[in-house]
């Protein structure tokens, strides 16, 4: 529709703009829900309250709230307390499969729930890496390989992070020396990511549909800097010399949430693009409550 | 298809099983006396048996009645009457002129034509031109598909765009015919104004459901529009000159009462209007130093359109028809930059241009074998081709050498079909009219191909072609209906129809029940049923769902299904006084394998295939119409209500929670009506009014960030680590206000020695209603948001002159 009306612009035919009446007081603040949870870290769940898209006040943490975790069961596991900034902590680590309850209490906001599971440790068997060449680029292939567990169905993100090395050196001095980290964007050309629109992502997201119980072998390719500039005793280089590869084990609500995450901010503010709508877990609220397994493998370039 | 031969067997032998008496058959074509253009749906009546019929779509009739005295009746609404007594032994060929003259050997009698609770169909309205005319129109451009809008089960897209989406179906789901040939896109100007000249125009019938067997290939409706023949007694031309466009046509006798033509033409001109007032601020600018006086810039927007036709009768029982269509919309900025530095001189020229359009050819046979059969054989053609170009050359003279490098974008999508057609209308007698055809379309897609080419003095060339594959498809289609009287009270009009899809190894194919039934409670009063089962072998893919030329043909593939529709309607018709007429209707229909693009999916992204990009879903919509229409008198036009329910579910969109259609529209009225004031004075006045459309809007907004990787929740601050979503509950969640709008106009004929002119004046939008054409959040002086709503069309005053001679 928006793709429309910026044609008509260019006829100069759209007759006028006028603010109509919005009233965000239909609208009852509900508590937003950041709980992603691992098995190597202890609980920890931030809480926040939502607002009228109109009402230009910041996002306020929520403090007050009483937040509780059982099991399937509906055995209290632990009472996360408040901590600070909104952040709701506890003492146990949540552990793989087993399915936790969530349940947050509030005196004036409605009462919200939730569920979800760590899906299980993925097991990386190995990564090869080649150069390539491309447009006089240079570009690290990875091959990763690892074991899709059977009969069930799993959700992987990746992610991979660069280390590089940047050197400034003037007549045989140093200058300038940093090790930096990065996240970096991938060619994500295999057949099972499911991020739709550019190859060119910072994080891949697919599912088990067409490797199930299988040892999948997942082709992607990222750029591979390494210059040398030399002009009159200065010399300037950046190189990659590390490279570290996660793969994350990622439960079925967490997929739906990334994945209709990153649609989210690829339409937004777009003028040409259906408004996305992303996905939540939590009963009464906003956000997500989610477990993931994190696996990761490093490489010395 | 055991069933489909036995069925097509039963329906064949029925009429022969019910009729065995003695009989003789009167048949021939009916026109109008000044003109000879024919008359369609036209009353044929014996007084005397009570049987009757009307003319097809080619103003010929055959009337089978018992060996008798007879006293036929003729009629047309608009026209005199006409009674032709005989006695009948023999058959005859009989061919009537009407008009309102005083003829010699015919009786006026008072103006008739079938009436509503008469019709089997279902769910038709017929359309006249002089009520288009008459009509107050946007801009002062009579519009058929504007007028087709105001019908009750019609829904307009956006303000001003000629989209139609009928009983909950989307635009691509309409069959839109001219001559019998389909036009794929019907807009000009985005969709402001249709491609259909009203002055090349003969007849319009809108078919939104229980469709009769012999149309197929599209869900929602059937938009049969005829051209005119041309005049085959004298010759006439035609014209207007409007705010924005202005259209001749020509119309007359090759070979009088043999051959005839008609040729119209039609274009917008502010194009041509602006360009001296381009070219003066340029110099002006120029001159005072801001820009370049070497450079130029020509730009602008355009479209005609181009009817021809010609008629030609080789004998009582064959006639040749040829028409034609083309027309073609386009928007273009044409640059030019002289520049010089040392002892280069340079120029760079940049084009870029967006252009559509369609060509339309039909070539039709009409032969009567006997007086009881008509055969109409059609080969047709249809193009719709959408492109969208990019160009630039730079050239460098120095005294040695001259460099050259040019670089071309173009992105095209086309749909083309080669066509033919053979329908048969048999009249075996007057309780039967049976019609069957065959068909077979060859259609070539090209939905979406980038071309780029790169050339420079001494590089090698680059010349690339890329995107979406071509397809290739045949729908081949044939048909069998019987318009059945069965006693007095009960009609119908039942039928099957087959069609087959044939694109690359896959084959589809469907078989259609159609079923229409009019019982007569009593003299002025009827009960109507239909149901009818529709398949569509094409799809549209649309990023905004309103029509745009951007939108691309595909075909059902083995990946994408093709559609399929059930319908039924249930309807009450009256006619009060024989001047008014009252038609109440409910129905139900289901639509399956509609396609959506995906999320942030787009035509322009030609790395993916289209297969990729789209979900697949249903849709199904409910509802009543309600139709009051008087036809006659100083007064005429009509009021329309529609009260329905449109939705949509996709397994993948809306996390498969069903949802609104955009144009599910609760309350939807059109009133039309026009007052003759005399001869010479008339006066239109549209209102309508419709909830405010479906759209996506997220109303509540909260925080997002991934909690596992804040490193320091003691220095985490909200506001700036975390970002914001703004919450969806529902795709179309939020309704835009409603819509209303009043349009009024006065037609001023008066007789000149060389014919007659008409002064139109009228005003859109009498009461300057801010409609919604979309809303958006936007931010106030003070940073604070806010909901604001854009509109189109303000007041509008628009004035036409037009002619006749």
């Amino acid at each position: 529709m928006k793709k429309f009306t910026y044609i008509l612009l260019l006829f100069g035919i759209i007759s006028c703009e006028k603010v109509i009446p919005f009233d965000e007081n239909e609208i009852s603040p509900k508590m937003a829900i950041n709980g992603i949870f691992q098995s190597d870290t202890t609980w920890r769940i931030h809480v926040s309250s939502s607002k009228s898209v109109i009402d230009s006040a910041s996002f306020k943490n929520i403090t007050n709230a009483s937040v509780f975790i059982f099991d399937r069961n509906e055995n209290l596991i632990e009472e996360l307390m408040h901590d600070t900034n909104g952040f709701y902590i506890g003492n146990t680590r949540p552990q793989e499969n087993l399915n936790y309850h969530l349940y947050i209490d509030h005196p004036t906001l409605d009462n919200v729930l939730s569920q979800n599971v760590i899906p299980s440790l993925i097991n990386i068997v190995g990564i090869d890496t080649t150069t390539s060449y491309s447009n006089g680029e240079k570009y690290l292939d990875l091959s990763i390989n690892f074991e899709d567990p059977g009969n069930i169905s799993n959700y992987y993100l990746v992610e991979t992070y660069l280390v590089g090395e940047s050197l400034e050196i003037e007549n045989g001095d140093t200058l300038y020396y940093e090790i930096d980290t990065n996240k970096a964007f991938m060619l994500l050309n295999d057949e099972v990511f499911q991020n739709g629109g550019s190859p060119w992502q910072d994080q891949g997201l697919f599912n088990d549909i067409l490797f199930n119980g299988q040892t999948k072998s997942l082709e992607i390719s990222l750029p591979n800097e390494d210059w040398f500039w030399n002009e009159s005793g200065y010399i300037w280089s950046y190189r990659n010399i590390g490279l570290r590869f996660y793969l994350h084990n990622i439960s079925q609500d967490y997929y739906y949430y990334r994945r209709s995450l990153e649609l989210y901010n690829q339409a937004n503010g777009n003028p040409f693009a259906q408004p996305v709508q992303v996905y939540s877990n939590i009963q009464n609220g906003f956000g997500i409550f989610a477990g993931a397994q994190v696996n990761y493998f490093d490489i010395n370039l | 298809m055991c069933v489909f031969k036995k069925s097509i067997l039963l329906l064949f032998l029925l009429p022969i099983v019910f009729y065995s008496q003695k009989n003789v058959t009167i048949s021939g074509y009916i026109d109008e006396a000044k003109s000879g253009e024919k008359l369609i749906g036209c009353t044929v009546y014996d007084l005397k048996s009570g049987k009757g019929t009307v003319t097809n779509d080619y103003g010929w009739f055959s009337l089978t009645i018992p060996v008798d005295s007879i006293k036929i009746r003729v009629s047309y609404i608009g026209y005199g009457s006409q009674i032709y007594e005989d006695y009948l032994s023999f058959d005859i060929v009989k061919n009537f002129s009407l008009s309102d003259q005083m003829l010699k050997e015919v009786e006026i009698l008072s103006t008739k034509e079938e009436q509503v609770h008469q019709k089997t169909a279902m769910s038709t309205i017929d359309l006249s031109m002089e009520k288009v005319k008459a009509l107050p129109a946007l801009l002062g451009e009579n519009d058929i598909m504007k007028t087709i809008q105001l019908l009750p089960g019609v829904q307009t897209g956006s303000e001003g765009t000629s989209g139609l989406y009928v009983r909950g179906g989307g635009p691509d789901q309409n069959l839109i015919l001219l001559d019998g040939v389909p036009v794929y896109n019907a807009s000009h100007l985005f969709g402001f104004f249709s491609v259909f000249n009203s002055d090349a125009i003969n007849s319009t019938k809108l078919v939104k459901g229980g469709f009769p067997a012999r149309y197929g290939g599209r869900l929602s409706s059937v938009i049969d529009i005829k051209m005119k023949e041309g005049n085959m007694k004298k010759f006439h031309g035609q014209g207007s000159i409007g705010l924005i466009s202005s259209k001749l046509s020509f119309e007359g006798p090759i070979i009088k009462d043999k051959t005839s033509f008609i040729v119209s033409a039609r274009r917008t001109y502010l194009d041509v209007i602006a360009r001296p007032f381009v070219r003066a601020y340029q110099r002006n600018q120029a001159a005072k130093g801001i820009g370049n006086s070497g450079s130029s810039n020509n730009g602008g927007y355009y479209f005609y359109d181009l009817n021809g036709k010609i008629n030609h009768k080789i004998s009582d029982k064959h006639r040749l028809y040829f028409s034609h269509y083309m027309g073609r919309d386009k928007a273009f900025l044409d640059a030019i930059d002289n520049y010089s530095y040392d002892t280069v001189v340079g120029v760079d020229t940049i084009n870029s241009q967006l252009g559509w359009g369609n060509i339309i050819s039909a070539l039709r046979w009409n032969y009567m074998p006997s007086n009881k059969m008509f055969i109409n054989t059609t080969l047709r053609y249809s193009k719709y081709d959408f492109l969208v170009g990019f160009g630039f050359n730079q050239t460098e003279t120095t005294p040695s050498t001259t460099r050259n490098s040019n670089f071309s974008y173009a992105y095209i999508s086309k749909i083309e079909d080669w066509s033919g057609k053979i329908d048969v209308d048999w009249m075996p007698d007057p309780d039967h009219l049976v019609k069957f055809g065959i068909g077979d379309i060859y259609h070539t897609f090209t939905p979406g191909v980038n071309q780029f080419q790169f050339l420079q003095t001494g590089q090698s060339a680059l010349d690339t072609t890329f995107g979406s594959n071509m397809h290739y498809a045949h729908e081949v289609s044939a048909y069998v209906e019987d318009d059945w009287k069965i006693n007095s009270k009960l009609k119908g009009n039942g039928g099957l129809h087959f069609s087959s899809f044939f694109v690359g190894d896959k084959n589809y194919w469907s078989l259609q029940p159609r079923l229409s039934l009019r019982y007569l409670l009593d003299e002025n009063s009827s009960l109507k049923i239909g149901y009818a089962k529709m398949a569509q072998f094409l799809h549209l893919l649309t990023n905004s769902g309103i029509g745009l030329p951007t939108d691309l043909w595909v075909p059902a593939t083995q990946q994408i299904k093709p559609q399929f529709s059930d319908q039924i309607a249930i309807g009450y018709a009256r006619t009060i006084s024989n001047k008014i007429e009252f038609s109440l209707e409910g129905y139900y229909k289901t639509m399956e394998n509609l396609i959506e693009y995906k999320d942030g999916a787009s035509f322009f992204d030609s790395e993916t295939d289209w297969q990729d990009k789209v979900h697949i879903g249903r849709g199904w919509s409910y509802g009543g119409e309600l139709l009051i229409e008087k036809k006659m008198g100083k007064s005429t036009g009509w009021i329309g209500y529609t009260l329905s329910w449109t939705n949509r579910q996709f397994d993948s969109i809306n996390f498969g929670q069903t949802y609104p259609y955009r144009y599910d529209r609760r309350h939807d009225i059109g009133i039309a009506l026009t007052h003759e004031f005399n001869e010479n004075v008339n006066f239109g006045i549209v209102w309508v009014y419709g909830t405010g459309n479906a759209v996506t809007l997220g109303l509540e907004s909260y925080s997002s960030f991934n909690s596992s990787m804040v490193e320091n929740i003691n220095s985490f601050y909200l506001p700036y680590d975390s970002y914001s979503v703004d919450h969806i509950e529902n795709r179309n969640n939020y309704r835009m206000p409603a819509y209303h709008r009043l349009d009024v106009s006065i037609n001023l004929k008066k007789e000149k020695k060389w014919g007659e002119r008409t002064w139109s004046f009228g005003i859109y939008n009498s009461y300057n209603r801010q409609n919604p054409f979309f809303l958006e959040f936007t931010r106030d002086i003070n940073g604070s948001p806010q909901l604001s709503q854009y509109s189109l069309f303000p007041l509008i005053p628009s004035f036409t002159y037009s002619f006749k001679f």
